[in-house]
């Protein structure tokens, strides 16, 4: 009997004017969505490569003094990730650059030029994008009225006085809809992966199509926590008009208010100090480490790194630092802070719990910065090491490190593939899921409690 | 009659539940938002007094004119609290070095300082009416016609003696009224907000653009009235015209508007900035053996030095020595006269690099704009940010004149030949220099002991520079008929819209299958 009813919806949506109409405008999409990303993607890889040519010419030349390529900032501008064409997890829109040398990790900024400020906030329309704004309001344009319009129609009497359980009727309207939207999904993601394929310019790898088919996973579960809102307000509801204006309303609060809400809450519920105080807080510690040195700790003659002033300089100049980046680092920990828990607030919407499996399945956004910016400080440990080593080889250094001199430290030229290197390290699928799976895990719960509910009222609903 | 249809229908619409529900999300979302809005215009306005007081500072509390940088701040507007447009992600001063001419404004005051929170969506006031305002006004139409014919009202109040056009337009009439004290309630829930804030001041102007920006928010709902009155022209049933009604508001507020800015953004590229400064350093590279050059050159005239007994700053930049022997002083003075026309010259090569970036960016802004115009969503937010002195637009003419400022400035100091000049670099009058090393750390030992300074680079009892004659920065905002001006052709282009819609919908009820 289930099998009945499916394949009854089924054919209910396939004659139905929304199913071309949506077929037509998924694929579009998903078509659109794809020849921007190709050009995007072509184009930011293009640049990311030429900047980091530059970046090396420029590390090149200033191989000449050890000291000097020892302190120099490092900017480490984040790749642009193969898999951006399913979610760019708004990496241009968060921190994607972080600063670093020899001696510290200074911190993080969204990059000038990341995106034109000039234009007006908007979303990339991305296979996430579309899941969470156009198949999440198909979900519920699609059953809003599975319940309520049959009775409207007197046609729910009629189905339910044959031997067909209420259970069975709801599950078959529930699957109908997931069936037919996730062929639409498929549909159009076949589309969209043909288009990055003939471009050339995407690859499609085993870890790609991995990443496809979390997503596909995830998205089925989106579409089936939606499809469950609308089966539920169709359930609570006599008339079809009521459930699509509580559905709309639902999709609203999930969509746009849940999260808003989440940000303004975020700075009472999980504070962070401001920026100003910080500076403040750095510029009184700097004052007071300064006031802390003996004379002489301004003093410097180049022709002689043995200079005892040197030392006293040297070591004041490892205090300013040491003192900033003690403010610094507790500071980025608590809005690392703030952004988790602001994040955990907003889970409260399915949407957002996708947004954030995304995250985690694609290994971008936050994520990917947290694990950069971990993996730095450990690489930076190294690349300090290296530099140590390199300058004690040298007797014509008195090896007072200075952060940011070259008074007291090697002034020898190095050889630059003797230097570590940082390169990103790409996290196994697999092991991205379990990280993410607390996540799929909820999103999961809530379909269920949603789809239980439905049954629980639609047990005790007047068909009449 | 039209006003009895009218009135009829008002009072229809104002009980429905789903006008309730909807100002019901109103009424929870604009307090939240505009609250938010108004705290984060108070901290710009607190931004903007401190940034306007270090720019005096610029002034006031430099010692020598090699220090002084000025720089361009902007004030806040209040109306940014009604539509952020683009002032969180451009800034409100511009720093105006000697080296450099300013590509983008900095300090961007954002709603939150954590750059993190960025992923989340941030709503304001114009975004709230785009969306929810926009869903009312189908909501309160899609059955317009059609509801009337199933339960067949319709023949029976056209058997009556009422032609079809007053009952055309009694209807829509009802609908565009009811929006009209739930457009005030919203509005006058923002005023009673920003009320209650000591930072906000409007002027006159400001309610001049708040009353255009009321305006043109009944333009857009007329919009979405008048579409949603046409599709259920056009069907039989109320369920179709809702269903294909949502589809349309679902696709023009959301899909089109981020399907346009996202391909357009793709089409027209602006290039890398990472690639712009990395060009711009090697500009600097070659300044650096301009540079070398003219040390050359200083040397060869026969001017010597041996270092500074204090200094204080940058090479080029802010640079001030002291207690520093004659010889040497000359020496400064001679490389200052130089080099600072270089420096001026090479601010103008970069500018090449830079203004060749930012016309990319003006230019994909424009066809993002454009293509996301289709949406009349998007209008209404860029009339909005226009309206409310936070678009692209106002944040150009800013920093146009930031430049122009710059330009007039160094010109000041090339035509009064300042940087030829020690008190360029130097507090001490020429009489004062020590004639050599030992003297000069005598002198220095001498000031310390009877000034006492707080710290090696507290110099301030050396005193001031006179600066009252030097050019200073003034802001004039765009005028209110410049602003409507600018957009015009969206305005047009709405009320077109309107019009073409509204005909339409006429002309199709008048052709209506009543039975």
């Amino acid at each position: 009997m289930l099998k009945t009813i499916i394949i009854h919806e089924l054919q209910n949506h396939l004659y139905n004017l929304r199913f071309s109409f949506t077929l037509i405008l998924t694929v579009l999409l998903f078509s659109i969505s794809s020849v921007a990303y190709v050009i995007e993607y072509k184009e930011n890889k293009t640049m990311y490569e030429q900047g980091m040519i530059k970046l090396e010419e420029f590390k090149s030349d200033m191989a000449f003094n050890a000291s000097r390529f020892a302190q120099f900032q490092n900017s480490l501008p984040l790749e642009p990730r193969n898999s951006g064409f399913i979610a760019s997890c708004r990496e241009e829109s968060i921190p994607n650059t972080i600063f670093y040398s020899a001696f510290n990790v200074f911190g993080f900024e969204i990059i000038k030029g990341s995106k034109n400020p000039f234009v007006l906030p908007s979303e990339n329309v991305n296979w996430e994008f579309i899941i969470i704004v156009l198949f999440s309001f198909l979900a519920i344009i699609y059953t809003f009225n599975s319940i309520s319009g049959e009775k409207e129609m007197r046609t729910l009497s009629l189905g339910l006085s044959n031997s067909v359980s209420r259970g069975v009727l709801l599950t078959g309207k529930f699957l109908g809809t997931l069936m037919t939207l996730t062929l639409f999904l498929i549909l159009s993601m076949i589309t969209s992966i043909f288009i990055l394929l003939v471009s050339g310019q995407v690859m499609i790898d085993g870890t790609t199509m991995a990443e496809i088919s979390g997503f596909l996973v995830l998205s089925v579960l989106l579409i089936a926590c939606m499809t469950a809102i609308g089966l539920l307000s169709s359930v609570i509801s006599y008339h079809a008009n009521t459930s699509l204006l509580t559905d709309l309303l639902v999709w609203l609060v999930f969509l746009f208010v849940i999260p808003h809400t989440s940000l303004l809450l975020s700075d009472e519920l999980f504070p962070v100090e401001k920026e100003a105080i910080i500076n403040q807080n750095t510029r009184e510690a700097r004052d007071a480490t300064e006031a802390s040195f003996p004379g002489g700790k301004w003093h410097s003659d180049g022709g002689n790194p043995f200079e005892p002033d040197h030392e006293i300089r040297a070591n004041m100049h490892m205090a300013f630092m040491l003192g900033e980046k003690k403010i610094k680092d507790r500071w980025y920990q608590d809005q690392f802070r703030q952004y988790t828990g602001t994040r955990a607030l907003a889970c409260i919407s399915p949407m957002f719990l996708f947004e954030t499996g995304d995250e985690y399945l694609l290994d971008g956004g936050f994520q990917r910065f947290r694990k950069n910016w971990n993996d730095l400080h450990i690489y930076q440990s190294q690349f300090l090491d290296w530099f140590k080593a390199f300058d004690a080889k040298d007797e014509d250094s008195p090896h007072w490190y200075n952060p940011f001199e070259d008074y007291s430290t090697s002034k020898k030229p190095i050889k630059i593939e003797e230097v570590p290197v940082y390169t990103e390290q790409e996290i196994p699928v697999a092991e991205r899921l379990t990280e993410g799976s607390l996540y799929i895990a909820v999103l999961l719960g809530y379909t269920t409690v949603l789809l239980f509910i439905s049954f629980l009222i639609f047990s005790r609903y007047d068909v009449r | 009659m039209i006003w009895h249809i009218a009135k009829k229908d008002f009072l229809d619409n104002f009980t429905s539940a789903r006008f309730i529900v909807g100002f019901l999300l109103c009424l929870f979302l604009i307090p939240f938002t505009v609250y938010t809005g108004t705290r984060i215009y108070e901290n710009r306005v607190e931004k903007y007094q401190r940034d306007l007081r270090q720019a005096e500072e610029e002034f006031t509390k430099a010692q020598v004119y090699a220090q002084i940088q000025p720089v361009a701040v902007k004030p806040p507007t209040p109306l940014s609290i009604f539509c952020k447009g683009i002032s969180e992600q451009t800034g409100s001063q511009a720093v105006l070095k000697n080296d450099e001419v300013p590509t983008f404004a900095s300090g961007i005051t954002t709603m939150y300082e954590n750059q993190f929170l960025n992923r989340f969506i941030s709503l304001d006031f114009i975004n709230i009416l785009v969306i929810i305002l926009s869903l009312i006004g189908i909501l309160l139409t899609y059955d317009i016609f059609s509801r009337e014919r199933e339960n067949g009202t319709l023949r029976l109040v056209l058997s009556n003696r009422l032609s079809r056009a007053d009952l055309f337009f009694g209807k829509a009439a009802g609908v565009l009224i009811t929006f009209v004290p739930l457009l005030l309630i919203c509005y006058v829930l923002v005023f009673i907000i920003l009320s209650l804030s000591p930072a906000v001041h409007l002027v006159a102007g400001d309610y001049g653009r708040i009353v255009l920006l009321f305006l043109f928010s009944l333009l857009y709902l007329s919009l979405f009235v008048f579409l949603g009155s046409y599709i259920s022209s056009k069907v039989r049933s109320s369920s179709t015209s809702l269903i294909i009604n949502l589809f349309i508001w679902c696709i023009l507020v959301f899909l089109l508007p981020n399907a346009m800015s996202y391909l357009g953004k793709n089409m027209v590229k602006t290039g890398n900035y990472g690639m712009v400064r990395l060009n711009m350093n090697d500009l600097d590279n070659a300044f650096w053996e301009d540079y070398g050059s003219i040390m050359e050159q200083v040397h060869k005239e026969g001017y010597k030095t041996d270092g500074y007994e204090v200094c204080a700053g940058w090479n080029y930049g802010g640079i001030m020595v002291c207690f520093t022997p004659r010889e040497n002083m000359e020496c400064e003075r001679r490389r200052h006269e130089l080099v600072f026309p270089v420096v001026l010259d090479y601010a103008d090569k970069k500018w090449q690099l830079q203004r060749d970036y930012l016309d990319g960016l003006y230019r994909q802004q424009r066809v993002i704009k454009y293509f996301s115009c289709l949406s009349p969503s998007e209008i209404m937010k860029y009339v909005s940010a226009s309206l409310c002195k936070t678009g692209m637009e106002d944040h150009v003419y800013f920093m146009d004149q930031a430049r122009q400022y710059r330009n007039t400035f160094y010109t000041y100091y090339e035509e009064e030949e300042i940087h030829g000049g020690y008190s360029y670099f130097t507090p001490h009058d020429e009489s004062e220099f020590p004639e050599d090393r030992a003297e000069g750390r005598r002198m220095q030992h001498e000031w310390r002991q009877q000034n006492n300074p707080s710290s090696t680079f507290d110099l301030a009892s050396l005193g001031y520079v006179t600066t009252s004659t030097l050019p200073r920065f003034t802001y004039s905002e765009k005028g209110i008929m410049c602003t409507l001006l600018d957009q015009l052709w969206l305005l047009a282009g709405m009320i077109l819209g309107c019009v073409v819609l509204t005909g339409l919908t006429y002309r199709s009820f008048i052709k209506y299958d009543i039975r």
